[in-house]
């Protein structure tokens, strides 16, 4: 038998008793016209990948400076209280348009092969997930998920904002990721 | 070519079919049930607005074959909202069945919806074996009146040894918040959190969810920053002044937590771990670390004394015996049901996971041969003490056992 914790003793308290129809992902779009959010993240992951070309034929990319970016906490962005059409906090909207490391879990409803998923703080969206800022939006540039059911870290750049779709909130975090940081996870 | 381009630009001339012309009841209902995951939450809430047109669509369609189950998580979390008797009735109903996938959410629609008679109802989901329904029913106490009976103030305090920090901290959140302020101890606590799950940082989320719930009771931050550790000189100076804010709230000095609550820093020893989301049988976090313990429970884990190299034999034995499945990581469908087993070799960047997950429905064969005999020895390693000093240890490898049924099926004999 557990004993009652001293806060609830018998005393009394101190104070008062006082397309918005199917999952997103590849292939999941359908032929209808890209809304205007669309067409922004299309032209930037255009110029991104035409930057990569001229880099890569300008000379070796480089890759060891990322390791001194800024990392965004996913439990920074998923943890505030927001409610829509309301401003978010002054230090998150700060982080808009910023190129930041950001780790966290793939979703679990997240198609295998998909170049966009929802980011979460753990590994099953226990902790909430579907609530508009509880995930960040990540689009893959020039990958796809494969299948990561572990933590994960991405480098790319953060967008911060209400995207609407259909009368909906669609996200609140857009991070366009250039690539996943891989660690070994495997040695013998 | 000329036709599909009289085509292009008929389609782009046509009137897009208007969404206004479906009754706003079919709309939401429809798009809780099947819209994108992102979609469905709100879908939902807004259908809860509709009234009683909305309730007599969610009755008919919980007499329908999936009943109250095929409505979905989203829709069964908002039908308290609707204010209908016999829905209620049936999400009561649906608490009673262990295999009703949807618990947790039926929890937080009947308690945010509660009634005063449906308190003592509440009181005995304080001890559900899921802590996704206990973190829930916590909240139907925030009724006027709830605590003042002394039974059910007990009830709810002893949610304060709750072996889940979720259910620890709201608990506490709801206590002081209703004048108890001694379970400010508990949520204190939690900003001096340090502990990892693998690369997972479990301390810190319970450092943010904390700040989260606080607000401003104790006047703001005081400069503590929950990314940075508590023994940062900045977080060590700002958790003194909100530790004096506490005590001045309650008037005295706080409690000390017991050993279950206190902050911990374990975390990074681990070389294999299991962890069961088993959305009808609870969960269960098990670590087995390099020098030879299981730790049990995330935050301060209960620790088990291992025979002396039994962990690297596990991870010898998960290295051979995965070896077969290649690079596949990933069993099944995604759900609410979710085992997932972690290897760290020493060395190793990060922790390899290797996931079965389904939903509701029991899918045969979903775990590969490989996967089960590898669970078999790391069930064999539990203790079966029925009667432990720690209550996290109580019959434990019969509860993993019976959690693993539920997700990937019975362990091959």
């Amino acid at each position: 038998m557990v004993a009652p914790p001293a806060a609830v003793d018998a005393s009394a308290p101190a104070g008062a008793r006082a397309s918005v129809d199917t999952p997103r992902g590849r292939g999941s779009h359908g032929p209808v016209a890209l809304s205007p959010n669309r067409m922004h993240r299309a032209r930037a992951r255009a110029a991104l990948l035409l930057a990569l070309l001229v880099a890569v034929l300008a000379g070796p990319l480089p890759a060891d400076d990322d390791d001194d970016l800024d990392e965004v906490s996913i439990y920074e962005l998923t943890e505030i209280t927001w409610r829509p059409g309301r401003p978010l906090p002054e230090e998150i909207e700060a982080l808009d348009g910023e190129r930041v490391r950001l780790g966290g879990f793939v979703a679990l409803d997240t198609p295998e092969g998909s170049d966009v998923f929802r980011m979460i703080n753990d590994s099953c969206g226990c902790g909430g997930g579907s609530k508009i800022h509880h995930f960040v939006e990540v689009t893959l540039l020039d990958d796809d998920t494969g299948y990561r059911p572990g933590w994960v870290e991405l480098v790319g750049t953060l967008s911060v904002g209400e995207e609407h779709e259909d009368g909906f909130v669609t996200s609140v975090y857009r991070f366009e990721a250039e690539y996943f940081v891989e660690k070994d996870d495997w040695r013998r | 070519m000329t036709a599909r381009l009289l085509l292009a630009l008929a389609l782009l001339v046509a009137p897009a079919p208007a969404q206004g012309d479906e009754d706003p009841v079919e709309r939401y209902f429809r798009l809780a049930r099947t819209g994108s995951a992102v979609v469905r939450p709100q879908a939902a809430e807004r259908f809860a607005t509709l009234g009683a047109p909305a309730a007599e669509r969610a009755l008919a369609a919980a007499d329908e074959p999936g009943g109250l189950a095929g409505l979905g998580r989203e829709l069964v979390e908002v039908l308290g909202q609707l204010d209908d008797d016999r829905l209620r009735a049936r999400l009561w109903d649906a608490l009673g069945d262990p295999d009703f996938p949807w618990r947790p959410a039926a929890t937080r629609s009947l308690a945010s919806t509660v009634r005063a008679d449906e308190l003592p109802r509440f009181v005995d989901l304080l001890a559900d074996p899921l802590a996704a329904v206990r973190a829930s029913a916590v909240g139907a106490f925030e009724l006027p009146g709830a605590l003042d009976d002394e039974a059910t103030r007990r009830a709810v305090g002893e949610r304060l040894l709750d072996p889940d920090d979720r259910v620890r901290r709201v608990t506490a959140d709801l206590l002081d918040r209703r004048g108890y302020h001694q379970a400010l101890a508990w949520l204190l606590e939690d900003l001096e959190r340090e502990d990892r799950w693998f690369e997972v940082p479990s301390g810190k989320l319970a450092r943010y969810e904390v700040l989260r719930l606080l607000g401003d009771r104790l006047g703001g931050r005081h400069g503590y920053d929950p990314e940075r550790p508590a023994d940062d000189p900045a977080n060590a100076a700002a958790l003194a002044v909100l530790r004096a804010a506490a005590r001045e709230r309650l008037g005295g000095e706080l409690p000390a937590v017991p050993p279950i609550a206190r902050a911990s820093a374990d975390g990074g020893d681990e070389v294999l771990g299991l962890e069961i989301r088993s959305c009808r049988r609870g969960e269960h976090f098990l670590r087995w670390t390099a020098d030879d313990e299981l730790w049990v429970g995330r935050g301060n884990a209960a620790r088990v004394a291992l025979p002396d190299g039994a962990s690297t034999r596990l991870l010898e034995r998960a290295l051979d015996g995965l070896e077969p499945l290649g690079d596949q990581r990933s069993w099944g469908e995604p759900g609410c049901d979710v085992e997932v087993l972690y290897l760290r070799p020493p060395g190793a960047g990060r922790a390899r996971a290797l996931r079965v997950s389904k939903g509701p429905e029991a899918v045969a064969g979903l775990r590969p041969e490989a996967l089960d005999a590898m669970l078999r020895e790391l069930l064999a390693s539990l203790p079966a003490d029925d009667a432990p000093d720690d209550p996290r240890l109580a019959d434990l490898r019969a509860r993993v056992s019976a959690a693993l049924d539920a997700v990937g099926g019975p362990l091959a004999p």
